[in-house]
Order: structure tokens, then C-alpha cells, then sequence
């Protein structure tokens, strides 16, 4: 490669400061807390054993996404930009929410961190305002809405070059994909220790309508007869594809692979209605039910 | 408020009936070609065309009677809105208006069928002319109206064939109901299928069209009369597939009786529920295409015309995103009559019935994503082919699924080999072979060679036929006893089957054959060397039409010479349709299930934006697809723009005024003061918006004809007006009244409901004026 970035080589890798200590970071609280309290999310049975897993490999996406020669190359390809954004939606945070350490990583600031913390974020009547504004984002409704627009927002052709150009407003773009993917998945993916709003039937409904959005926006890009963002600028592009190629390729990957991670969890949500379905139907006595089978 | 006595005697008195329809339908004709050729932009007949066949359709239904219930109500005549069912056994209903799904679901069986030999005749006829290998027979041009017709007419067929008769007449039963959320919704979508056949066999006296279904342009642009056939007919049974997609899924949503849970729906309606979501969303995308193409036709915009900002790729990809769905419409009730006969005839519960389940809802969510696999050899965006492929690739899982499901259950089974069941294997058996073929033509490498063959032929009609047809032959056989009283004769059928699947492979598969070795579809001529195969399966498809006239013997049989009414359960079946006598009393249920709360409760108040949302939303994409294929002057020559972004401005604001005025309203008491007061001002509102837009569409101050801007600018507000005014109509006899029309129960949600379809209206309105105000 041209310009030394080797696969082989972790020194030669795009290292993002910022990114690089934000997965260091959440890695350490979530090590400490577990060292000190047996977490109930944590081991046991059933689901909870994975959790640590989903954790780990969702950490492990965002930094594979970020700061490996992947992020070299999608500074050259809009399809390789593409699928680094999809990993971080779809991929980095249904782990992360699948993994919810939400309370596990909060265990792992020291007490005396977490004490004034919390008294701030909870009574401080000069955050009253934000408190509300957080009670609303994380209804459903709102976080549909939100992760959508954010979807379509960076999309947009100046607002996409302008994260070209800008490395700040890069970071947060990506920022921002991630922690309203994690918003987004929040809703449906139930989160130790707490309760989902979302009915299982609504559920269903939530992941479909995001699907066809989503794919709105892909087929948008797909059918695009020029290509939108300044990747055309490039004198080269890696395999010698053309820009439109480039951008094709790039919607098709959201479309298709972007699917994915919408497919299982609609399919795990029809599977969890079904299950709320047979409760209440066994819920009827056998006189009520009739003849029904 | 007092009511004058003498009012509530009133009633309508003019007879109504299907001869009335016939009657009203001459003048309607003659009436809108008049109309269409005084005003048509272009002496050739088009727009008289259409229009006359638009008018006779009204004159049709409202002959019918559709009218008499809105008319009554806006006169504040007393209406029951839902008539009781009363014991009525006269032949005279099945030819007129009924509200009764299982004389409705009767109407569409016996129209279905006689369509069926309409179009099978159309293919006899085609097979006839392959017998050899030039044009002898028939010459090209009418070769090529043959298969439109045939295909056409099979399509219209093939759209209902299920869902019509079995879903109308059957989920009702199945789920405990007396009868469906929306009967008049109901009889609609059966009454526009016997026009929809009519005018569509009118394209003979035209030369037919020379498109087959597909109606790509540009020659569906340049083809003769016989073309607004195609648009007109595929149009009506776009309404009869949206109208009994809202109401299937009403009905299933909400009129279950209680105890029918989610998870004890019978797998029959759950493939008429997933097959109605498919026909609410892709029907809209299909009525948009047309409507383009209408405008094409009549009045010279160019949203397919290539060389003036428009594209022939646009009606490709409507088209087909139409188009893939479609087939899955076809086929998921097919799908829902095999996993509910196979658990009765292998007296064993399905094997994985979430799974089944699970299934229908993958296949439900990605054939939205697949139909690019039509247009691989098209020139569309060739890098994209491998995703299609790869979609395409994984839509086979939930089938698989599904046929996994249906195998489960027949394993170490003791199959009672009843007709119904043979016909079972007879569609598994196909199916497979149907399915398999689709995935070698969704790989790109082998459809490169294989678009357009007979290949691709083979493939659909083994999937359609041999899975359909044999899907609809055992649920003839199964569920006929229950609907005409009557046990078909079981050795007929036995040798009905077995004489049907064998004619059936016998006539298909060559066809694979014949496609490897590159044989074209829809034309007449082929080599010479292939005549041998060719006369082989024209002989077939001979035997295939009189395995299809048995059955018909066996119906006529039936019917009229086997004494007696047949047991109530002849299967010994547990669900619920046959825990009712037979025949089926006029309520269904004399007892049973106590649904509570109203069937409007929970109906459906955003089915109507949900469609309506796909309507638009092809106008959108369409307006992005015209936009990035053409350059600016292609796109909006010199000259042409929108009135100006104030005048926009108004009519947007007067739109949302109107919504949100009758929003305010609707959660007013009625009769209320401020009830009153606003229902006038919200209708003062709508005519002033639907004014100030006719207007603004009247001096448009460029033609339709430059460029694809102005098409796209035409069309959608043009729809959006359209629906506006019908939004105005229906408040004004809100005013009129002075409240909402719509019986006690309905009232409340009624209203609620339309406050919905304004506000959807609005929000329309302002995404319009987005895109055709301020995008460049
Ligand atoms: C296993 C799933 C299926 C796959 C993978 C599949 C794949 C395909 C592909 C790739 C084509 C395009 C061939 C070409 O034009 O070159 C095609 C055509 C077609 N398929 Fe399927 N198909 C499947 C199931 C079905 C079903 C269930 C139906 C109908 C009930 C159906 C009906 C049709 C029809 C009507 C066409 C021809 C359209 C035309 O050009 O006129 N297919 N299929
Ligand atoms: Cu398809």
C-alpha cells in the first residue's frame, strides 16, 4: 500500500486518539466493576452468559471500524465509508444494547465519582430542562424519528462533505450513529434491568417501518444516475472503479447486508409476540374458547 | 333537534340490481367518450377511451346500488349502516349488491372461474398457433394480442383467485365473525372484477396491445386503443386488491372472537393476512404507474418518454415493485392453504407453526427488496445485480422454510390421501420444482442467457400453475362441501388429479428445454428444429384444458345431480369453519362468539394513509428518479417552474388550516357549539385550498409536454387535488348534517379517522411542496 498502512502492522493503523481511549475507557470500568461485584447480568444462565461477549465484540467493532486500515480505506471509497457506518448501526450497537452494561459500567467509576454525579444529574434544578428532554428522546417515538433523520441527515450531500473535510464533525457524525443506534435498538432489545415500552406486536411494527426507511434511503443512492459526494473528486479510487460504481456498491451494501440486523430482530420480535400470544391464550378457560383449536 | 316523522319513512325506492348496473353502464360509456373527445387533448381517441371506460364502471356500481347508502345518509334518510344478515336463500342475491362475504366469496368463485376459461381458452389458442414453427396459423400482430390477453386476463385471475372466493368467504368463519370490519368495502372489491374482465376482453375490438403484462413503454406509449384496456382494467383491480387488503386486515385485526388469539389463527388466515399487507402497499405503487401512463397517453406528458425528460426505466422499476410482490400475492395464500390442509389430512398438529408463521412474515418483508431481478439484463445499474441476486438468494429461506414446515408435518404421518391431499403433493411437487428454477434465474450469469426464454416461462408457470392452481384445486375440493352444500365426487377428482398433474409436467417442463435452447418468449415464430417439443406440448396443454373441463363436469355433477346437502364436517376437521352447519346460516354463528367491543374499536383509522402513503410515495421516487436521470434542461427547460413559492405557500397553508381546524373539531362534542362553528370554517378552508390549486393547475404557463418536471408537477398535485376535493365533499356533508356521517357506532371513530386522512393530506402537501417548490 501505498502509503505504508499495513493489515499486518498495528503501528501503521489510522489510530484515532479519541476513539482509541473511549473503548479504552468503557473496557476498564466494565473490567473494574466486574472484578469487584459478581454481576447478576453477568454469568448465570440463559442470556445473561452472553452478555460479556455481545460486550466485548461490540467494543471490538467500533474499534475495528475506527482505527484500523479500514478507516484508511474509507477515506477512498464511499462503499467501504458505507459499510464502516453499518458497522457501528447495525452491528456495534444492537451488540452493545444486546450486552446492556449500562449499570456494570456505572459500578465502575470510583464512588466517590458516582455519588456527586448522580446528585447533580438527578436534582439539579438547572438540569431540569435536559431531564425532560431526555425523558422524551427515549420514547420510542422519538428515537424512531431521531435515528431516521440522523440517518438522512448526514446523507445529504453537503452535509456529507462537509464531514470530509472536517475531522470534528467526522467524529461526530460517528458519534452520533452510535449512540442513536444504540437509542434506536434500546427499544426493542430488552435491557437488564429494565423494562421495554414497546408491546412485542408494536415492536414488530417499529422494525419493519425503520427497514423500509432505510432502504428508502438506500435505493435513493442506488438509482442515483451521478455521483453525489466529493469521493468523485478523487483522482483514484482503490480497484479503479469509477465513482458511480463506488456509489452504487455503497447503496447496495446498505441495502442488502444493511438488512440483516433488521431481519433478525424483526424476527426475534414476531417470535416474542407469538410468545405474549400463547400466554394470553392460555389465559382463556377452555368454555370461553369454544371450539377454536 | 327534532326529526320530522315523515323522513324516517322515506327510503330509496329505485330498483338496483345487476341488470340496472348494465343498464347504467351504456350511457356511461357513451357519455364519457363523449366527454373525452369534446375535451381530449389529441384526436386519437385515448382519453375518450379511458373516460368512457371510467364512466360506465360508475354507471355500473352506482346501478348496482353502491350509491343508495351514502346518497340516504347525506339526505339523513334513516340507514342501518351494517344491514342484519337475514335468512334470505334466493338465487336473485347472487346477481345483485350483497353485503353477505359468503354470497360475495360465492359471486368471485363463479366469475373467477369463467374468466379462468376465458383465459385458458386464450391459451389454447397460443399453443395452437406454436404447432408450427412460422406464422402460419396466426399472424404476428394477433399472435402478440393473444398473449397479452391471455396473460393479462390469467393475471387478473391469479390476483383474486384465493383471496376472492376462499378469503372472502372463509376468514370470517375461521376467525369467528359474522362478517367482515367493511362490507361494503367487500362487495366493492368483488364488483370491480367483472368490469375489470370486461373491459379488458374490449381490447379486441382495438387489436389488443402488444406489450403482453408487463406494458413496458415506450411501446405501451405507441400502441393503439387496446392499450387503455390494460391501463383501466389493471387499474380496477388495483382497487379490488387495496380495498380487500384494508378490509382482510381490519377484520383479522380486529373481529376475532374472543379466544381467537394470535397464535390459534389457522395458518389459511394467516396467508390471507400476510398476502393483504402485500396488496395494501404494492397495489398503490401499480395505480401510480398507470395513471403516468394514462397521463402519457391523453394528455402528452413524458414521464416515460425518454427523449423528453422522462424514462422508460421509471415504469421498469414501478413496475416491478409492484410486480414482485404481486407474485408473492399469488402465492402466500397457496402457501396458507397447504400448511392448513397437510396438519388436517396427516392428523397431526403443524410441525413448527411459529416457524410457518415466522415464514410468511420473511417472505411478506423481503420480496419489497428482490425486484431488481427482473430487470437484471435491463441496463439499470449493473453493479447493483449482485445485491439482487444475493436478496433474491435469501427470499428462497422462508420459502424453503415454509416447505420445510409443510414436510415436517407429513413426516412419519399417516396421510389420508383425500383429493384435497393429492392436490397438496400435486403443488408440493411443482413448487419445488417452481422454486428451484427461480433461484437459477436469480443467479446473473444464468439469467443472462435465460431472460426471456421459455426458461423463465417454465418457471412462473410451474410456481403460478402447478402452485397456485393445484393450491386453489384442494381448497376446491376441501372446502366446497361447506360453501355450495355439495361433496364433489371423489373418483372424479382422483382421476382429476392425476390426469391434471400429469398434463400439467407434461406441457411445463419442456418448456425448460425449449428455453435452453433458446427459444424466444412471445413470439410466434421458432426453428424448425424445435417443432417436435413444441407439438409435444401443445398436445399437453390440450389434455391440460380437458382435465379443466372434468372439473368442471365434476362441479356441474355435483351441483346438480348428487341428491342431498353433504355432512357438516366431512373431513372431521377441528377448526372452526366446519363446527358450523351447512349450509352456512345467514349469521355465521347462531351463539357463539361474543366479540367484545365494537368492530370499530380498533379498526384500522391509518390503512387508508398506509396505502395512500405508497400512492405518493411512487410520485416521489418518481419525481428523484426523473430528476437525477436527467440533465437540467431535460428536466426544466426554459420556462418551466411552479407558480411561484408564494402562491404555493397559500395553498399549503389553507390545507394545513383546513386539518387542523377539523382536528381541533373532531375532538369537539358534536352538536357541540364549537363543533358548529368550525366544521364550516375547516370546509371554508378546503375550498378555498382546492380553488386557489385549480386555479394555479389551470394557468400552469408551461405544457405538460416539456420536459419531466412538469409531468411529475402535473401528476402529483394533480392526485393530491383529486383527493383533496373528495377530503372537501366528505366534510361538506359534515356541514349538511351538522355531523359526521356514519351510523352510532362508527360516528366517533369515523371522524377520528378522517382527521387522520387530512392530517396525512397536509403532510403530503408539504413533502409536494418540497420537492416541487424548492428542490432545484
Ligand atoms: C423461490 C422463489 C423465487 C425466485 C428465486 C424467483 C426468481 C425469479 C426471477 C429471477 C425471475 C426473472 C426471470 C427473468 O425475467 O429473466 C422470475 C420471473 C418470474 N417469476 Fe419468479 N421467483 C420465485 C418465485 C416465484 C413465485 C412464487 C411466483 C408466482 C407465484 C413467481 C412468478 C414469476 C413470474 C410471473 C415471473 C416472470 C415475469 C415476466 O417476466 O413476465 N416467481 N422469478
Ligand atoms: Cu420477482
Amino acid at each position: 500500500m501505498a502509503t505504508g498502512v499495513s493489515w499486518l502492522n498495528p503501528l501503521t493503523w489510522p489510530i484515532e486518539p479519541w476513539v482509541l481511549l473511549g473503548v479504552e475507557v468503557t473496557a476498564i470500568l466494565y473490567l473494574r466493576s466486574r472484578s469487584r461485584i459478581p454481576s447478576p447480568a453477568g454469568g448465570g444462565s440463559g442470556w445473561g452468559r452472553w452478555r460479556p461477549l455481545c460486550f466485548w465484540l461490540g467494543l471490538a467493532t467500533i474499534f475495528f471500524a475506527l482505527d484500523t486500515p479500514v478507516e484508511w480505506y474509507a477515506r477512498q471509497l464511499f462503499w467501504v465509508h458505507m459499510t464502516q457506518h453499518l458497522l457501528l448501526i447495525m452491528v456495534a450497537a444492537p451488540l452493545l444494547v444486546a450486552a446492556s452494561p449500562w449499570m456494570q459500567l456505572w459500578r465502575g467509576l470510583p464512588l466517590g465519582v458516582r455519588r456527586p454525579l448522580a446528585r447533580v444529574a438527578i436534582k439539579h434544578p438547572a438540569l431540569a430542562v435536559l431531564r425532560r428532554l431526555f425523558a422524551l428522546i427515549v420514547t420510542p417515538t422519538a428515537a424512531w424519528i431521531l435515528s431516521s433523520a440522523n440517518l438522512w441527515f448526514w446523507h445529504w450531500p453537503a452535509a456529507y462533505d462537509l464531514t470530509l473535510r472536517n475531522h470534528t464533525i467526522h467524529h461526530l457524525e460517528h458519534g452520533l450513529f452510535l449512540c442513536l443506534g444504540i437509542l434506536f435498538w434500546a427499544q426493542v432489545i430488552d435491557q437488564h434491568p429494565f423494562r421495554l415500552r414497546l408491546s412485542p406486536f408494536k415492536r414488530v411494527a417499529y422494525v419493519f417501518t425503520a427497514t423500509i426507511q432505510a432502504w428508502a434511503l438506500a435505493a435513493l443512492l442506488a438509482f442515483a444516475t451521478s455521483p453525489f459526494y466529493a469521493y468523485a473528486l478523487l483522482p483514484f479510487r482503490p480497484g479503479g472503479i469509477s465513482a458511480l460504481t463506488d456509489q452504487q456498491y455503497g447503496a447496495g451494501i446498505m441495502w442488502v447486508p444493511g438488512s440483516i440486523t433488521y431481519s433478525i430482530v424483526f424476527i426475534a420480535c414476531l417470535y416474542l409476540w407469538f410468545g405474549a400470544e400463547d400466554a394470553r391464550a392460555n389465559s382463556f378457560t377452555p368454555r370461553q374458547v369454544g371450539v377454536a383449536k | 333537534m327534532v326529526v320530522p316523522n315523515a323522513l324516517s319513512d322515506r327510503n330509496l325506492s329505485f330498483p338496483t340490481g345487476l341488470i340496472t348496473g348494465i343498464v347504467l353502464a351504456i350511457p356511461g360509456y357513451f357519455i364519457g367518450v363523449w366527454t373525452g373527445n369534446l375535451f381530449g387533448l389529441f384526436d386519437d381517441q385515448n382519453t375518450g377511451v379511458i373516460l368512457g371506460y371510467a364512466f360506465a364502471v360508475i354507471g355500473f356500481l352506482v346501478g348496482l346500488g353502491f350509491l343508495n347508502y351514502p346518497l340516504a345518509r347525506l339526505l339523513g334518510w334513516p340507514v342501518t349502516a351494517v344491514p342484519q344478515t337475514v335468512e334470505e336463500r334466493t338465487w336473485g342475491r347472487y346477481f345483485s349488491l350483497s353485503l353477505d362475504h359468503k354470497v360475495i366469496g360465492m359471486q368471485y368463485l363463479v366469475t373467477i372461474l369463467i374468466m379462468l376459461l376465458f383465459g385458458a381458452i386464450g391459451a389454447m389458442l397460443i399453443r395452437t398457433s406454436l404447432l408450427v414453427p412460422d406464422a402460419s396459423i396466426t399472424p404476428p400482430g394477433q399472435y402478440i394480442m393473444l398473449i397479452g390477453l391471455h396473460s393479462v386476463m390469467m393475471i387478473f385471475i391469479t390476483s383474486a383467485v384465493i383471496l376472492g372466493p376462499f378469503g372472502n368467504y372463509l376468514v370470517p368463519l375461521m376467525i369467528g365473525a359474522r362478517r367482515m370490519a367493511f362490507p361494503r368495502l367487500e362487495a366493492l372489491s368483488f364488483w370491480v372484477v367483472p368490469p375489470a374482465a370486461v373491459i379488458l376482453a374490449a381490447a379486441v375490438f382495438w387489436g389488443g396491445f402488444p406489450t403482453g403484462w408487463t406494458g413496458y413503454p415506450p411501446l405501451s406509449e405507441q400502441a393503439g386503443q387496446g392499450m387503455d384496456s390494460y391501463i383501466v382494467g389493471f387499474v380496477l383491480i388495483a382497487i379490488a386488491l387495496v380495498t380487500s387488503g384494508i378490509n382482510m386486515l381490519a377484520t383479522i385485526i380486529a373481529m376475532r372472537a374472543p379466544g381467537m388469539t394470535w397464535t390459534r389463527l389457522p395458518m389459511f388466515v394467516w396467508g390471507i393476512f400476510a398476502t393483504a399487507i402485500l396488496g395494501l402497499l404494492a397495489a398503490p405503487v401499480l395505480a401510480t404507474a398507470l395513471v403516468q401512463l394514462a397521463m402519457d397517453r391523453t394528455t402528452n406528458t413524458t414521464f416515460f418518454v425518454a427523449a423528453n425528460g422522462g424514462s422508460n426505466y421509471l415504469w421498469e422499476n414501478l413496475f416491478w415493485f409492484f410486480g414482485h410482490p404481486e407474485v408473492y400475492i399469488f402465492i402466500l395464500p397457496a402457501f396458507g392453504i397447504i400448511m392448513e390442509l397437510v396438519p388436517h389430512f396427516a392428523r397431526k398438529p403443524l410441525w413448527g407453526y411459529r416457524t410457518g408463521v415466522v415464514g410468511l412474515f420473511g417472505v411478506t418483508l423481503l420480496s419489497w427488496f428482490v425486484w431488481q431481478h427482473h430487470l437484471f439484463m435491463s441496463g439499470i445499474a449493473p453493479v447493483l445485480r449482485p445485491f439482487y441476486m444475493l436478496s433474491t438468494e435469501l427470499i428462497s429461506i422462508p420459502t424453503g422454510i415454509i416447505f420445510l414446515v409443510t414436510l415436517g408435518t407429513m413426516w412419519r404421518a399417516r396421510i389420508w390421501f383425500s383429493v384435497p391431499m393429492l392436490f397438496c403433493m400435486g403443488f408440493l411437487f411443482n413448487f419445488l420444482i417452481g422454486g428451484i428454477s427461480g433461484v437459477y434465474l436469480s443467479d446473473v450469469p444464468t439469467d443472462v442467457t435465460l431472460h426471456g426464454s421459455y426458461f423463465s416461462m417454465a418457471h412462473f408457470h410451474y410456481t403460478i400453475v402447478g402452485g397456485e392452481i393445484f393450491a386453489m384445486m384442494a381448497a376446491c375440493y376441501y372446502w366446497l362441501p361447506k360453501m355450495t352444500g355439495k361433496m364433489l365426487s371423489p373418483l372424479i377428482g382422483r382421476i382429476h388429479f392425476w390426469w391434471m398433474f400429469i398434463a400439467f409436467n407434461s406441457t411445463f417442463f419442456p418448456l425448460f428445454l425449449l428455453g435452453i435452447l433458446d427459444m424466444p418468449r412471445r413470439v410466434s415464430v421458432y426453428a424448425a428444429n424445435l417443432q417436435f417439443l413444441n407439438d409435444w406440448v401443445t398436445v399437453s396443454a390440450y389434455l391440460l384444458f380437458g382435465s379443466m373441463l372434468l372439473f368442471a363436469g365434476n362441479l356441474v355433477y355435483s351441483l346438480f345431480f348428487v341428491p342431498g346437502i353433504a355432512v357438516a364436517n366431512p373431513w372431521h376437521a377441528r377448526s372452526l369453519e366446519w363446527q358450523v352447519p351447512t349450509p352456512v346460516p345467514a349469521g355465521n354463528f347462531d351463539r357463539v362468539p361474543l366479540i367484545v367491543g365494537g368492530p370499530y374499536d380498533y379498526g384500522l383509522p391509518n390503512a387508508k394513509p398506509a396505502a395512500d402513503t405508497f400512492f405518493f410515495a411512487a410520485w416521489w421516487f418518481s419525481f428523484f428518479y426523473l430528476r437525477a436521470l436527467n440533465n437540467d434542461q431535460a428536466w426544466r427547460p426554459q420556462g418551466v417552474g411552479p407558480p411561484s413559492l408564494g402562491f404555493g405557500l397559500v395553498v399549503l397553508a389553507l390545507v394545513v388550516l383546513m386539518a387542523g381546524t377539523y382536528w381541533v373539531m373532531s375532538r369537539a362534542l358534536y352538536g357541540s357549539f364549537s363543533f358548529s362553528l368550525l366544521a364550516p370554517v375547516s370546509l371554508v378552508f378546503g375550498i378555498a385550498a382546492c380553488l386557489f390549486q385549480g386555479f394555479g393547475m389551470w394557468h400552469l404557463g408551461f405544457g405538460l409536454t416539456q420536459g419531466g418536471y412538469a409531468s411529475v408537477f402535473a401528476g402529483l398535485t394533480g392526485a393530491w387535488l383529486i383527493q383533496l376535493l373528495g377530503a372537501v365533499a366528505w366534510l361538506a356533508t359534515v356541514v349538511v348534517q351538522g355531523r359526521p356521517s356514519g351510523d352510532t357506532v362508527v360516528r366517533p371513530h369515523s371522524a377520528a379517522t378522517f382527521g387522520w386522512i387530512l392530517v396525512f393530506l397536509a403532510a403530503v402537501g408539504v413533502i409536494n411542496y418540497l420537492l416541487l417548490y424548492l428542490v432545484k
